[in-house]
């Protein structure tokens, strides 16, 4: 008897429905906010962990061109590691010869290999620097780019 | 009467919709978009550094349209000194811009700087490029702050070729 009416209930068990309601509306939503911040164009643009960029109102967009990342502990030429940062200093940096540096050798290197046919504007360097670095650091990358053959710039920003 | 209910309770059994391949899509769809997505816009302040030109002669133009003027500010600690550079212009004229505006409450008054800056233009219209001279010691965040308000207003362009110098 027992065993009939274990058999009978086996029969009557009915899956349970999942219930993807919930689901479908959290992925709709997901689905909408990615599709407004899509991009054709996806920045490739590293920044260097613990840098903040300043905020600014402009609204050219950054090429990618050489990049020279500035954080208060390291400078970078295109991911490269050229020289440490401390206390605003870049290490190893003469300032009465700035010729001598890594950095110019380095930006130099660069500069010989661009297509001097190509549109000025490639020749320009961006400059990913911390909001809180002083000008004196900034100063010593900007004069020694300059000095190397890149005298335009472009200062990356976060869009405000 | 009561058969006829039967018949209509099983005939309106609920039609569920297959979720499944819409979730399927989702699942393709949502990796795509977020490998694909920028939640930071980055964008640029073209600036550049003072690069040697040859001394051509100028003339001196007689009216104000004509004329191009570079306005200078020199960003100290705790002032902001401004004045301006024109061959077109005479000692006179250009002394009339040498304004000083001290700091207010630890920032600098960056709205009457732009003020200063927008009648500059509008006397100048021709102008367009601008010379910001910061002391060591101000910080990066300031001086691109700085270089926003001298570029253009909410409303037109001001100068927007801004060249980075050391004080000569």
């Amino acid at each position: 008897m027992a065993l009939g009416q274990r058999r009978y209930q086996r029969k009557s068990f009915v899956i349970p429905k999942l219930q993807i309601t919930s689901m479908m509306d959290m992925f709709t939503i997901i689905l909408i906010f990615l599709l407004f911040s899509f991009s054709d164009n996806p920045e490739k643009l590293n920044i260097e962990k613990g840098m903040i960029l300043p905020k600014s109102t402009s609204q050219m967009d950054c090429s990618k061109n050489i990049t020279v990342s500035l954080s208060s502990n390291s400078l970078k030429v295109d991911n490269q590691h050229i020289a440490d940062v401390n206390q605003g200093e870049i290490q190893d940096f003469d300032h009465q010869h700035p010729e001598k540096s890594e950095l110019y050798k380095h930006l130099l290197t660069l500069r010989h290999n661009i297509d001097p046919q190509k549109n000025q504007d490639n020749s320009a360097i961006v400059i990913f620097c911390d909001q809180h670095l002083p000008y004196k650091t900034i100063n010593q990358v900007v004069k020694t780019s300059g000095m190397a053959g890149f005298p335009n710039f472009q200062f990356a920003v976060l869009k405000k | 009467m009561k058969r006829f209910v039967r018949q209509k309770r099983l005939n309106d059994t609920d039609t569920d919709i297959d979720m499944v391949p819409i979730m399927n899509m989702f699942l393709v769809l949502i990796p795509f978009l977020l490998s694909s997505a920028s939640f930071f816009d980055i964008n640029a302040i073209h600036t550049s550094v003072p690069v040697k030109q040859s001394n051509a002669n100028p003339t001196a133009p007689q009216d104000n349209k004509e004329i191009t003027i570079i306005p200078v500010i020199e960003m100290q600690i705790n002032k902001i000194e401004m004045y301006v550079l024109s061959e077109q212009l005479s000692a006179k004229d250009l002394t009339k811009w040498d304004i000083s505006f001290a700091k207010q409450d630890g920032a600098f008054p960056l709205a009457d700087i732009q003020a200063l800056l927008q009648e500059m233009k509008n006397q100048y219209p021709k102008s367009d490029t601008i010379l910001v001279i910061p002391e060591d010691d101000i910080l990066y965040e300031t001086i691109i702050q700085t270089m926003d308000i001298a570029r253009n207003t909410t409303q037109n362009q001001l100068f927007p070729n801004v060249v980075l110098s050391d004080k000569i």
